[in-house]
């Protein structure tokens, strides 16, 4: 229980981590809409969405893992962690060039960048859960996942469906 | 219960794509919601997580008024 509510206060500061960065976000397309909407609409939606729907995916498998008290359920949330990691890499990959294109496209690199290394924890939390250690910390991890996916629920229409 | 959020996400996640710009974000809003009311099982939440919660909502907020209140009235 103790250790629940460490990872609440942690989760709070993650909110002012991300919450300063949501609010630069929203000072620079204040003063920039049309630069926001071009940069926007260079961005793959359905990578996007594809995106959106494995991480809320494996949200899922990991909840399960704990109303069933079942760690064979963080395989797929593992794996579905690992599709996530590849689609950001080749978006990152195909998006490279327009790194000096102007406040969206520095957003986009940080923002996302500061996401998928919260993945990669989740990830190396999961395979240590899945090796047999940690164990009774499940719920705490699941909790630390669970935010992991409302920062992206929040980027996905911030950097994909930025209206013209 | 926990299925039943994980399509009511995914069908909101469709809708999010449809509807685009200002619409995607208040259903955002409701997606962590959900998320935090089944998932993270705030239902189940002492007052004391509660609290913790809404004081961290409260300092975001206060951050973001001030900065907002600032931008818009010039």
């Amino acid at each position: 229980m103790v250790s629940r509510l460490g990872m609440w206060v942690f989760l709070g500061s993650e909110m002012m981590l991300f919450g300063a960065l949501f609010l630069a976000y929203t000072v620079g397309r204040l003063s920039d809409p049309a630069g926001f909407a071009l940069g926007s609409h260079q961005l793959e939606v359905s990578l996007g969405t594809l995106n959106t729907a494995l991480l809320l995916t494996s949200s899922w498998t990991v909840a399960l893992a704990v109303e069933r008290r079942r760690r064979w359920l963080l395989v797929p949330s593992l794996l579905l962690g690992l599709g996530f990691l590849a689609v950001k890499g080749y978006e990152w990959h195909s998006h490279w060039s327009h790194l000096h294109d102007g406040i969206f496209f520095w957003f986009y690199f940080v923002m996302t960048g500061l996401h998928a290394v919260h993945v990669m924890v989740g990830l190396l939390a999961f395979t240590l859960l899945l090796a047999g250690f940690l164990v009774e910390e499940l719920a705490v991890v699941a909790l630390y996942w669970h935010l992991v996916d409302i920062i992206w629920i929040f980027l996905f229409p911030c950097l994909y469906l930025v209206g013209s | 219960m926990t299925t039943l959020t994980y399509l009511a996400l995914m069908l909101l996640l469709a809708l999010s794509v449809y509807a685009s710009g200002p619409w995607s974000l208040a259903i955002s809003v409701i997606k962590t919601a959900l998320v935090g009311y089944v998932f993270m099982e705030l239902r189940y939440a002492s007052r004391l997580l509660l609290l913790l919660g809404l004081g961290a909502l409260f300092w975001v907020g206060l951050m973001y008024w001030l900065t907002l209140t600032d931008y818009w009235t010039r």
